[in-house]
């Protein structure tokens, strides 16, 4: 009985429930909105007037703007193929003709007046030469003094030699020697076109060549005879003079310092290529050869005083100019702090000469 | 006797002793190594704001510095060194300059100068120094202008500075003859119009109410001819820059057609291509004289002559061969030898200012290029590729080409390219609005 009261009291309460509050819980239909336009009553005579008329006439187009240009000049176009950015796709309608130009305002003038004195150096710099223009010049290659030439200590083998002496049997390193030609192994010619078994046309191997005939041995004249020089008192003397001068401190004994590897070598020139920067030089500098001299300093800096144009080939006296210029920027550029060069070879790489080829980056 | 022997043996030993230490030196050499390849690479420059040396020089010297360092970095050559990441800060023109400085950040070229605007008058003037090698390169220049002129005293500097380290002329001082456009591509309307090589002070020179072509340049840049269709028909007019006053090369009886025309190196003759009865030859115009020479005479189509510098040959194209190539002949006219020699179709040639190298336009495999070669057709290299590339010019030191490209559609449109003749530092030059047809002026300066 009771619960049937309670049923009956539920549904009600939430029947009034949703009367009060569902509808704002449920969507309302959307309104349909129409457009209100007045509309207004023309007579025959307005329209007649009203259709009569031209059209107004488009705006008269003057000189079209110009754009805050010229500094910032436009980045290329991301590709060859990307269509470039242009011009906005123009208005359908024609534009009208614009009215005749008037004079054309003539460039103003400017006019070099003066040149300007040159500045000192500043203090610290480097004194230039004062006249620095690289003239070609011929590269010391001999000493300046004139040097007797000393008497051979051993005497040299002709580089020819044009008769072996016989090995002794006794000690000679058998090798595999062949003939010129092997003896034939059959009564008849047979030539490739007849080679029955398709075998290969080619050689399969080379023969091998003949080893190296053993240097002859030198020749047992005693190294030790006496000479007039030797056994003369005074001949003595200037031979340990010699040996004095040959002996005194400071002085670079290019011949006893150890040879540059290769691998310096090559990493020096890499070092002065990477700064070797050909793109800003006019076509024609871009086809000259230079060679430089310099010295370095033995922590492997160039002195700047010392660059030097010593030949030149394949262009105009300007194109050379550029080209040494391009030259000297990339020696002292690069060796602002020194080339990585061994120091105890200084004697081999303290002067040095460049050769700035550009045949390989030429543009043809 | 045997004494003086000993004695030379003596000094010569002695002379060869203290000698030796050096001749063995010299018998060793210096290390010699050849470089074959470098980079190629934009050289970093420093332009510190120029000095102004009273106040009313301060734009002025704002804006000299900006427009020249706009001239090095639009060539593709030059890098400039932001200002913000300089070391040393120039005040005094005359002082000395701290190279330490200046190579810590990598500028290789350094290029200072000051401002002055007194009386009327603007003076610019300028030093350019080689930072690494630590001494000025080339001499101190001054100019001097009206302070209109503040444009083209920047133009100057920057030509100097161009020309000391790259060994070739400048062409900042120049200006540019185009073809300016407006309207539908089926309505297009045409005028001529000038401006600085880089886009500045755009002048009208007609007004759009008849179609105009392919302008070109006096060699002196104070007249300009182009094709006209002024009179109903395309006609060759002869302008005046100056005054904008234009006339019709000559009365061409008949009501022939004349187009293409150019102008001879030395500027007394124009040649141009004319319509006789449905065929077009190439045709010489003494301007004094006003005596007209045919220089061909075939049964093809020959159009787009262009003077070699020295004005002893023309070269043009023709379809002679049943196919649009390049031709070179002697400018009296006479035997033509054909010089293109790929596949595809070559037009427009135009001679190089310095002789070497003859641009032109290729269509080939439904692209067209911008190319050069040799003038004898060796050695041909294509700048660009796109849907339309046409028309080259020449810059006046023959390094950078300007051409019209146009993008493909119906909204396509044209718009006026640059290059330079290494295939790189290709650019869009800013104009105002759809242009096409450049022709580059001889320098100003």
């Amino acid at each position: 009985m009771r619960r049937a009261l309670y049923a009956s009291g539920g549904v009600h309460a939430a029947i009034i429930l949703w009367v009060a509050v569902g509808g704002t819980l449920t969507r309302p239909s959307e309104e349909i909105e129409f457009d209100v336009t007045g509309v207004t009553i023309l007579s025959a005579a307005e329209f007649e007037r009203m259709t009569a008329q031209d059209f107004p006439a488009p705006a008269v187009v003057t000189a079209p703007p110009v754009p805050d240009l010229p500094e910032e000049t436009p980045p290329p176009p991301a590709s060859e193929d990307t269509p470039p950015e242009v011009a906005a796709a123009p208005d359908p309608t024609p534009p009208t003709p614009d009215p005749t130009p008037e004079a054309v305002e003539p460039a103003p003038q400017a006019e070099v007046t003066d040149t300007l004195a040159p500045l000192a150096p500043p203090s610290g710099a480097p004194d230039l030469a004062p006249d620095d223009t690289p003239t070609p010049e011929e590269a010391p290659r001999v000493a300046p003094l004139p040097a007797a030439t000393p008497e051979p200590d051993v005497e040299t083998a002709p580089d020819v030699i044009e008769q072996a002496s016989t090995p002794d049997p006794a000690e000679a390193v058998v090798e595999d020697q062949q003939e010129a030609a092997p003896e034939a192994a059959t009564t008849e010619i047979v030539t490739e076109a007849e080679e029955p078994s398709g075998g290969p046309l080619g050689p399969i191997a080379s023969a091998r060549p003949a080893p190296r005939p053993n240097r002859p041995a030198p020749d047992p004249a005693p190294a030790d005879t006496p000479t007039e020089a030797a056994v003369d008192p005074m001949a003595a003397a200037i031979a340990d003079a010699v040996a004095d001068a040959q002996t005194q401190p400071d002085v670079p004994t290019s011949p006893g310092s150890p040879p540059i590897s290769e691998a310096v070598r090559q990493g020096f020139m890499v070092a002065v290529r990477n700064c070797w920067n050909v793109g800003s030089l006019s076509t024609e500098a871009q086809g000259t050869t230079v060679a430089i001299t310099f010295t370095m300093d033995r922590d492997g800096v160039p002195d700047a005083v010392s660059l030097r144009m010593t030949n030149a080939s394949g262009g105009s006296d300007t194109a050379i100019q550029q080209a040494f210029e391009a030259g000297r920027r990339a020696i002292l550029r690069c060796g602002i702090n020194g080339y990585d060069l061994p120091p105890e070879s200084y004697d081999r790489w303290q002067r040095v000469e460049i050769i700035f080829n550009p045949q390989g980056m030429r543009l043809r | 006797m045997l004494t003086r022997r000993r004695l030379f043996l003596a000094g010569s030993a002695l002379a060869a002793s203290t000698a030796l230490p050096g001749a063995l030196l010299a018998q060793a050499g210096p290390l010699r190594i050849e470089i074959t390849e470098g980079v190629i690479e934009p050289l970093p420059f420093a332009l510190p704001r120029f000095i102004a040396l009273n106040s009313a020089a301060a734009d002025a010297a704002a804006d000299i510095s900006r427009v020249i360092a706009a001239d090095l970095r639009g060539t593709g050559l030059f890098r400039q060194i932001p200002e913000d990441a300089h070391i040393s800060t120039v005040t005094n023109f005359d002082a000395p300059v701290q190279y330490p400085d200046w190579q810590a950040i990598n500028a290789q070229a350094l290029i200072t100068g000051a401002v002055e605007q007194s009386g009327g008058r603007l003076t610019v003037r300028f030093r350019l120094y080689d930072v690494f090698s630590g001494q000025p390169l080339g001499e101190g220049l001054q100019f001097s202008g009206s302070p209109e002129s503040w444009r083209r005293m920047a133009h100057n500097v920057a030509d100097q500075v161009y020309e000391r380290i790259t060994g070739e002329g400048g062409y900042f001082d120049t200006r540019v003859v185009f073809v300016h456009e407006e309207g539908p591509k089926n309505a297009r309307l045409k005028r001529l119009a000038i401006m600085d090589y880089d886009g500045a002070n755009v002048q009208f020179l007609t007004d759009s109410r008849a179609l105009v072509l392919a302008p070109r340049f006096s060699p002196q840049g104070d007249r300009i001819i182009y094709t006209s269709y002024e009179s109903g028909r395309p006609q060759v007019y002869l302008m005046n820059v100056a005054t904008v006053q234009r006339q019709p090369l000559e009365a061409i009886p008949g009501g022939n057609m004349t187009f293409s025309p150019r102008f001879s190196p030395d500027g007394a003759r124009v040649v141009f291509s004319m319509e006789q009865g449905g065929n077009s030859d190439l045709f010489a115009l003494d301007l004094a004289s006003g005596q007209r020479t045919q220089l061909t005479n075939a049964p093809s189509i020959e159009t787009a002559p262009s003077f070699s510098p020295d004005g002893r040959q023309i070269v043009f194209e023709s379809d002679r061969s049943g196919t649009q190539q390049i031709y070179v002949m002697p400018a009296s006219g006479g035997q033509a030898t054909r010089i293109s020699r790929g596949s595809g179709r070559y037009g427009t040639p135009v001679w190089s200012p310095r002789g070497d190298l003859i641009a032109f336009t290729k269509q080939e495999a439904g692209r067209f290029h911008i190319g050069v070669m040799r003038t004898n057709g060796s050695e041909e290299r294509l700048l660009t590729a796109s849907f339309l590339d046409e028309g080259p010019t020449w810059a006046p030191n023959g390094r950078v080409l300007m051409f019209t490209r146009e993008t493909a559609g119906a909204d396509g449109a044209p718009a006026v390219y640059s290059v330079d003749i290494s295939g790189r530092n290709l650019q869009r030059v800013a104009t105002p609005g759809m242009a096409s047809d450049p022709a580059w002026s001889p320098s100003l300066s």
